[in-house]
């Protein structure tokens, strides 16, 4: 024996605890066993702390395969067990045992879940299968779910308790709402299961529900009920989903709703006989249009097929009023049917439109086309104001006239041809100022200060001269009522009281004066007074108007009477102050009034309604050359003052024509100014630009026609203000 | 250079003398020779050429004798092929023919020129002309009688090219309106 040195060597043991194959054999019936029990809801009697022991071993000596492989298999065969019993519920059970069956498997996996833990966070991380549960989940799907006796008829079921409940049975939701939470839960993290095995199948069958019930009902029912069945429906169907469907089926089952209950019959359901769009409209039924706005507003397009059906009523309706030939001679009915019609429509469009933008425009491109369509639009309206300041707001609170001024003003932005408007305007106003007509000046003053704003100071400018020389013309009668008291000689106007407006020529509407001879009191009272202007104004001319003014005559009949006229009117009677008879022809030398103001004037006098002389030959309509006339003293009236004058009235065919050719000579001149502006500016321009630059610069007045345009620009070339580009025919160049 | 016994007048040849130049030329009063012989002479007044015009017009065109001139009046001719020479010239006999002191040409003696000048160059000369004397009947400006030429080079023969925005005068816009509808029954026949 070697002598050995005694030493120790301590040395780990060298064998590991190694699982061999029995024992994780052993260890895999525990836990299946365990597993088991669990299924059988028997799990009260299992230690925790043993299951997951075990667990952790064997995964921990690598038989992590068999612990997974072995719990699939064991789920899988214990999910079949579970799909057979579902699959043989009877229809009223099944879901229910559906459901139990469910909540079951939830819970166990659960129990499993803890006691194989880790597993999940070792063996499971490292080779990147799906977690216990999720494992769980895919079986189940896969053998429960998708098992052949169950699939269908899960779907099948859940179908028909939905279209139960669409026809008015309850249901249960919260049973319903397991299940479809259930198939959610299978997709994992998508909602694939759900959408393959349930959603798509909900759509399209929703789908063809609503197809036909919408057909149905629309051939049923009016259009408001309609609605409201269509509104609840739609409500009904966000109710489910809220309830028992999955949130992302929302917007698809409102798309669906949407497009099978509104889009598919809008245009019947609009254009419905005796109770679509066009009737709600003509009868103000505020709810229902207001419906119709809320339900069509959900789909693309629902807008603009109720702007086009209310474009077309509006233009149809304003179309009438203004060729209704009721309205035609009456101005005032014609300027109120519009207004009417404004109001109307402004109120369903506040109330029922929500005063929709695009509403309001359709409303206004309605408007406008209609009220250009007359021609006569512009005088007529101003007529209707002329009205309104002559007599029609008299005693109105400011309000009141504030708004009626307003509402005018809102027709009168739809006029295409402001120009005509001023002109007719300025006739009305030069009238209403000098025969001192306005019921008020504040409300004359605050119709302009709206036109101003409307259109801007070149448009009010010489109406706003008007007011100033009426007041310099009131200061001036006062200074010469003072003049007169200082001249030496005693009465100097013949106790003739005379009042002269002085009118600055541009400013008022010109008017061709025809002067005629007036009676030789009232000439010298006139002398007096051009000696008193002028004396201090050197250099002026004045030019007495005689067809603008009037005169107050004190006569005497059987009783007395003041009678109001016209100068042309006080030129004639007066001559029968010296004879009581006079024959046309006398009275036309004498006077000198132009032939139909004479004739015009002579009828009015003749009249039966002013009876103030007396016609040779009364049933002729038209005054003769050959007429006598003879100063009635047999003349009566109740009043004291008997108004002769002729108020403002709407022009003749003849008239209007005259007034358009200056209209349109004065727009030639307009045009040319304008395009001279525009080519002064640029030096070059191209023809379209030309015409685009000059119809916008005079879009706030008129609409110039292109071809007058073009006429103009061509009068230019000829009188060599622009030139041809030599290079470009298409180009215009200013010739400084 | 030649001084050819035409002057009356001193200064002047007038209308008869310039009958007879043109007899000598060989040139027929209606043959737009004429108007091309006045345009190369830069003759301003209608019916006359002074004496300065028709030395220099002899000069500028290289002839010294009527001769010379005769048989250079082809070529004259054949220079009118290009484009650009006829437009000038065209626009010449405007302002030639009617004269220095109005702005506008009257319209028998445009009808007149138009035959001459542009035969065989504007398709619808006839129709041009019945719709003058049906419509129009006034005088022609020169900013019409300009753009005739570039109307006439631009129009197809079914007159579909015409543009309503092209800034053509309203004269030839209404001419292409009247028209268009007498083509088509032209055409279908």
């Amino acid at each position: 024996m070697n002598q050995k040195k005694g030493k120790i060597a301590i040395k780990p043991f060298r064998t590991q605890v190694q699982m061999d194959p029995k024992y994780a054999e052993t260890t895999w019936n525990l836990l299946r066993g365990a597993i088991s029990e669990i299924h059988k809801k028997n799990a009260s009697g299992l230690s925790f702390e043993e299951l997951y022991r075990n667990a952790y071993n064997m995964v921990l000596h690598k038989y992590g395969d068999k612990l997974y492989g072995g719990l699939k298999e064991v789920l899988e065969a214990h999910l079949d067990e579970v799909a057979q019993s579902v699959a043989s519920a009877q229809d009223d059970d099944f879901l229910q045992v559906l459901n139990e069956a469910w909540n079951d498997h939830k819970t166990s996996m659960l129990m499993i879940r803890d006691i194989l833990m880790y597993m999940d966070r070792v063996y499971v991380t490292q080779n990147t299968l799906p977690s216990v549960y999720d494992m769980g989940l895919s079986v189940f799907h896969t053998h429960v779910a998708l098992h052949k006796r169950i699939k269908n008829r899960l779907l099948k079921l859940l179908l028909q308790h939905i279209q139960n409940e669409r026809n008015g049975e309850p249901i249960a939701r919260p049973l319903m709402r397991n299940i479809t939470q259930m198939l959610v839960s299978l997709g994992l993290n998508s909602r694939s299961v759900y959408e393959t095995d349930f959603e798509q199948h909900f759509l399209s069958t929703s789908s063809e529900f609503y197809r036909i019930e919408s057909t149905h009902f629309i051939d049923a029912n009016s259009c408001s009920d309609y609605m409201i069945k269509v509104e609840n429906r739609l409500k009904e169907e966000m109710d489910r989903v809220q309830h028992y469907l999955d949130s992302g089926t929302e917007p698809k089952i409102k798309e669906v709703a949407e497009r099978e209950l509104i889009t598919t019959h809008m245009k019947a359901l609009v254009d419905m006989p005796g109770s679509g769009l066009v009737s709600m409209l003509k009868d103000d039924k505020i709810e229902d249009l207001m419906r119709m706005y809320h339900l069509l507003g959900r789909v693309t397009k629902g807008h603009d097929l109720m702007r086009e059906v209310l474009e077309n009523e509006v233009k149809e309706t304003g179309k009438q009023i203004v060729t209704d030939p009721a309205n035609l001679n009456k101005e005032n009915s014609y300027v109120q049917a519009l207004l009417n019609l404004k109001d109307k429509y402004d109120n369903i469009l506040g109330k029922a439109f929500h005063n929709d933008k695009n509403f309001q425009h359709t409303l206004n491109q309605a408007f406008e086309f209609f009220i250009n369509m007359d021609n006569r639009s512009p005088e007529y309206i101003s007529l209707f104001i002329d009205e309104k300041l002559r007599k029609g707001l008299k005693g109105a609170s400011e309000e009141e006239t504030e708004r009626t001024l307003d509402k005018v003003m809102m027709l009168f932005r739809f006029i295409q041809e402001k120009d005509v408007f001023e002109k007719y305007y300025k006739q009305h106003l030069a009238k209403r100022l000098l025969l001192g007509r306005s019921v008020s000046d504040d409300a004359e003053r605050g119709m302009i200060a709206k036109l101003k704003t409307e259109c801007g100071y070149q448009f009010t400018s010489k109406l706003e001269g008007m007011f100033t020389d009426m007041k310099t013309s009131s200061d001036m009668m006062d200074s010469f009522k003072t003049w007169v008291t200082n001249m030496d000689a005693k009465d100097p106007l013949g106790g003739i009281d005379l009042n002269v407006s002085v009118l600055t020529t541009g400013f008022w509407p010109t008017q061709s004066s025809a002067n005629c001879i007036l009676p030789a009191e009232v000439a010298k009272c006139c002398e007096i007074f051009k000696n008193f202007y002028l004396k201090d104004r050197n250099g002026r001319r004045l030019t007495w108007q005689t067809n603008m003014g009037t005169a107050e005559l004190r006569a005497f009949f059987a009783k007395k009477h003041e009678l109001n006229v016209s100068t042309y009117q006080m030129c004639i009677l007066l001559l029968f102050n010296s004879s009581p008879n006079m024959s046309y022809k006398e009275i036309l030398s004498t006077t000198g009034i132009p032939i139909p103001d004479l004739k015009r004037n002579l009828l009015t006098l003749s009249s039966p309604k002013y009876r103030i002389l007396l016609r040779s030959n009364e049933q002729d309509k038209d005054i003769a050359e050959e007429d006598v006339f003879k100063f009635n003293d047999k003349f009566r009236s109740k009043l004291f003052r008997v108004k002769i004058l002729a108020v403002v009235q709407k022009e003749t065919v003849k008239q209007r024509n005259v007034t358009q050719q200056k209209i349109d000579e004065d727009r030639k001149h307009q045009i040319e100014a304008a395009i001279v502006r525009v080519m002064k500016a640029r030096k070059k321009m191209e023809h379209s630009n030309l015409i685009a630059e000059v119809t916008k610069q005079l879009q706030s007045r008129f609409r110039p026609n292109p071809i007058i345009i073009k006429k103009r620009i061509e009068s230019l070339i000829e009188r060599e203000y622009l030139e041809r580009s030599k290079a470009d025919r298409k180009m215009y160049q200013y010739l400084a | 250079f030649l001084q050819y016994a035409d002057e009356q007048n001193k200064d002047f040849i007038n209308e008869e003398g310039l009958e007879r130049f043109f007899q000598d030329l060989g040139i027929e009063l209606s043959d737009i020779l004429t108007l091309i012989v006045a345009w190369q002479f830069g003759a301003e007044t209608f019916g006359e050429f002074s004496k300065e015009e028709f030395i220099e017009g002899f000069k500028s065109l290289r002839c010294e004798s009527t001769r010379d001139l005769k048989n250079k009046l082809p070529s004259l001719k054949a220079e009118l092929k290009d484009d650009r020479c006829f437009r000038e010239f065209y626009q010449f006999i405007f302002n030639y023919v009617k004269g220095p002191d109005t702005k506008v040409l009257d319209l028998n003696m445009a009808v007149e020129l138009w035959n001459v000048v542009l035969k065989d160059r504007f398709k619808f000369l006839d129709l041009w002309t019945s719709f003058l004397k049906e419509r129009h009947n006034k005088a022609i400006s020169k900013d019409t009688w300009n753009l005739l030429l570039e109307f006439s080079k631009h129009i197809n023969a079914t007159m579909t090219n015409y543009d309503d925005e092209g800034a053509w005068p309203v004269l030839i816009d209404d001419f292409v309106e009247w028209a268009t509808p007498k083509i088509s029954s032209v055409d279908k026949k």
